[in-house]
């Protein structure tokens, strides 16, 4: 949630263009959640209206995928769905090999995609496969590798065509609709795109993963604004991962190959970045407290660089809350926005340059 | 039959690499074979492809806690990289300086090892060794971070000399004695634990003054102080460039007895071995020089199909051949589980005297892994390397059984056969008649060949580099 700086509630009020510009009180850490041996090596996430996170992870132990549900006082609520083949344990064939995307429908339904078989598969927290489909190829409604994926207004599914460069709009049924883009660098076009989000006016952001930047493109795939450039600088990106955006327009980008979330505003400038502030979560904590040898190794070590983020797949943000899918370190990073949205009244028209007198 | 550049060009690439496929070769043996060596030489001017690829589609190889997935990731580069001697003098380093992960069960600290052999293993003598003395995987395996200034601990002073550098009979206790003296305080920081979070980043080297040893000792006659000091001692020492020049010969040239009878037996070649020490001594100690000298020696060149091939070599040279995988997919963490059955789990050796070479790899269980995983890989025609295979020996017309058989071991290698394997094979085509492509290339032709390259991958002289 969003407030005023009276107080006033903006929760879900405030869309991409109805405010003049933000007033960025801060972006502060909030919490962990998850560890090691529970929540393996998240891979993207998706948070249900009860705040429960389900991690859908893929990590070296699980020569597969998992996606097991997470409170959000990190309490443990159960596998959904889990492959395992290493060998001595009773294979689960039946899991995902590289699930990579998860999404939640109306109903809250879990949405998740496998990239090594190229299926789409909905399933019921309780467990309940409802429907997987997806058959592997180029032709229009096949994929190759699907991706993130997200639901648009009309309750259809935007999907990340990945190894086809494009994205693919279906029904939850699987019923293919139409889709968009082709490989290359220029606008428009895509290399190996991961991410996906939607913003209030229906505008779509595609992770162009290998062009390292996102794409802004409008709701039929015509580019409108390219995001980043190649580099680990200010705004610069490398191989990024998840994307997201908020209420506000501000849009959101794991970027990945510099272990780092970067922020941008609505105009696609560059904000700021996160790199990671871990606390130990609960279930770490109780994990602590009941070894005596990690607890030693760890007054022995050099801690800083645990905080930062390895690897982060995937950005979600619900309301005011940035959920980071801390994927090498086996956790959720959770930091908490406050921002106030202006109107016109409230702040000077843009001077168009920089000044020097800042009083 | 293939030509002698061709031949010689498999013979380089089996050698600094895994082996390369006929369309490979044909475009390198257009280059003068120095040329080609000297390319293999700096492997720096070139990069890997797809390594982000794999960052994203395994990226179980980013969370390395096991061996398996940066192990998979190694031989893949071997087999689909442009830097195959980067990654072979790797192989080489770790062959020669053994470290497991089972110990520490670090993976992160042992792939951080070989990433140190894989960018500096064409250096100097003396940093390489510098380089593992420091490392804090080699500093766990060999207990020097047990080894204090009031308690020494000889375990690495001893191994650096007897199986790292010298061997054994080239120095005394008390000079063991001293080198453990002069490694004291070389330690590392402790890493976090591994939960509740995971491993995390590597860990790193760190000299403890508080627990070195600064008195001077006498190391091999020489008057040193600490673990540098005895370095560069070790690497002006002849013994160190035979013993180096004797593995360099063992891994790239033809197959020696295993390092504890070298003290009793002599090299196969004593004459190569001086020309390689020749040029270890004066170069002082610089592998790359060492290296040129042996890939453009006759010696070398001569060594066709001397050395029975690692397990490494072996399935990097399976999935050369069969063209996969050529792009990272969920069946490439399966190559590291491949050799470790065929007896190399590579970053997971069994002790400090590494892997038994030679012959050794051979025994009637590694043997089966080996046919199995050849079989399994090249048996589906559709693979890019065997439909290549396919297509060539398509483009030359029908063939006789005798042409099918010549056709096919050109393709997969060249490759040399005893009459006997040749007779099994010859046998194998004539059951089908004349090779004969007047339909095209058919169902049943494609079958064929197919079950001749798995014939050939079979054989004995397969197994051979």
């Amino acid at each position: 949630m969003t407030s005023s700086p009276d107080g006033s509630s903006t929760n879900g009020a405030s869309q991409n263009g109805d405010f003049a510009a933000l007033l960025r009180a801060g972006f502060p850490y909030e919490k962990t959640l998850g560890r090691r041996a529970v929540t393996f090596s998240p891979i993207d996430l998706a948070v249900t209206k009860d705040k429960a996170v389900y991690f859908l992870g893929r990590g070296p132990f699980i020569k597969g995928g998992q996606l097991i549900a997470i409170s959000d006082d990190d309490e443990e609520l159960g596998i959904i769905r889990r492959r395992d083949l290493e060998p001595g344990e009773p294979p689960m064939n039946s899991g995902w090999k590289w699930p990579v995307g998860i999404v939640l429908d109306a109903e809250e339904r879990l949405i998740v995609s496998d990239e090594a078989e190229d299926t789409i598969t909905i399933v019921t927290k309780d467990s309940e496969i409802v429907a997987e489909w997806g058959e592997h190829g180029s032709d229009p409604g096949q994929l190759d590798r699907p991706a993130h994926m997200v639901i648009d207004a009309e309750g259809l599914l935007l999907v990340v065509d990945t190894m086809n460069h494009r994205v693919q709009r279906f029904t939850l049924e699987g019923e293919y609709v139409d889709g968009f883009g082709s490989f290359g660098d220029a606008p428009g076009q895509f290399n190996m795109p991961w991410g996906i989000a939607l913003d209030s006016e229906g505008c779509i952001y595609v992770g162009d993963w290998r062009n390292d930047r996102v794409q802004k493109l409008t709701p039929t795939g015509e580019p409108l604004m390219q995001i980043g450039s190649s580099g680990d600088g200010e705004g610069e990106l490398n191989r990024p991962a998840g994307v997201d955006v908020d209420q506000h327009g501000d849009i959101y980008v794991a970027d990945r190959g510099n272990n780092r979330v970067m922020l941008f505003n609505r105009d696609g400038r560059y904000v700021e970045r996160f790199f990671g502030d871990a606390t130990v979560s609960k279930s770490g904590l109780k994990y602590l407290l009941e070894n005596s040898l990690p607890l030693r190794l760890r007054d022995m070590a050099i801690l800083e660089e645990q905080k930062r983020f390895m690897a982060p797949a995937s950005v979600r943000v619900i309301d005011d809350r940035m959920y980071v899918a801390d994927y090498s370190y086996n956790r959720i990073q959770i930091y908490r926005k406050e921002a106030y949205p202006l109107t016109a009244d409230q702040i000077l028209p843009h001077p168009g340059k920089p000044t020097l007198a800042t009083t | 039959m293939a030509d002698d550049q061709i031949e010689l060009m498999a013979h380089l690439m089996r050698r600094v690499g895994v082996g390369a496929r006929r369309d490979a070769l044909e475009v390198l043996a257009e280059r003068p074979y120095e040329d080609v060596v000297e390319e293999l030489l700096h492997p720096d001017e070139l990069t890997d492809p797809d390594q982000d690829v794999f960052d994203r589609y395994l990226p179980v190889l980013l969370a390395t806690e096991l061996p398996e997935s940066p192990g998979s990731r190694w031989i893949y580069n071997m087999a689909n990289g442009p830097r195959p001697l980067r990654e072979k003098m790797a192989l080489f380093w770790h062959h020669v300086f053994a470290t497991a992960w089972f110990k520490s069960s670090h993976a992160r600290a042992i792939t951080a090892q070989i990433e140190l052999f894989r960018e500096n293993g064409l250096g100097s003598m003396r940093q390489i060794l510098l380089d593992l003395s420091r490392d804090p995987c080699m500093i766990d395996w060999l207990d020097n971070s047990e080894n204090h200034a009031h308690a020494n601990n000889e375990n690495y002073g001893r191994e650096l000399l007897e199986l790292f550098s010298l061997g054994i009979g080239n120095y005394t206790e008390d000079d063991v004695k001293a080198a453990a003296r002069a490694f004291t305080g070389w330690t590392f920081q402790q890493p976090w634990p591994r939960y509740p979070y995971s491993e995390g980043i590597a860990p790193i080297f760190k000299f403890d003054e508080t627990d070195h040893d600064f008195e001077e000792k006498t190391f091999l006659g020489q008057t040193v102080f600490d673990g540098e000091d005895v370095i560069n001692v070790i690497v002006k020492e002849e013994a160190c460039a035979r013993f180096i020049s004797r593995h360099l010969y063992n891994f790239f040239v033809a197959d020696e007895p295993g390092v504890a009878s070298w003290v009793a037996t002599p090299p196969r070649d004593q004459d190569a071995i001086d020309i390689l020490v020749a040029t270890f001594v004066d170069s002082d100690g610089d592998i790359r020089e060492v290296m040129r000298t042996l890939l453009n020696s006759e010696f070398f060149k001569e060594a066709r199909f001397q050395r029975v091939k690692s397990p490494a070599e072996f399935v990097g040279g399976v999935v050369t051949l069969a063209g996969t995988p050529q792009f990272p997919d969920f069946s490439t963490t399966e190559l590291w589980r491949a050799t470790m059955l065929m007896g190399q789990a590579l970053m997971n050796p069994s002790s400090v005297e590494g892997w038994h070479t030679g012959q050794e790899w051979l025994d009637s269980g590694t043997l089966t892994e080996r046919v199995n995983f050849a079989v399994k890989n090249l048996m589906d025609t559709s693979n890019p390397g065997v439909a290549s295979i396919i297509e060539r020996v398509a483009a030359s017309g029908d063939a006789t059984p005798d042409e099918f058989v010549e056709r096919c071991l050109d393709m997969c290698g060249p490759l040399q056969f005893s009459e006997d394997s040749r007779a099994t094979l010859i046998d194998f085509a004539e059951q089908g008649g004349l090779l004969s492509f007047r339909e095209g290339v058919t169902e049943e032709v494609e079958g064929r060949i197919g079950r001749m390259v798995q014939l050939i991958v079979s054989a004995p002289e397969y197994q051979f580099a």
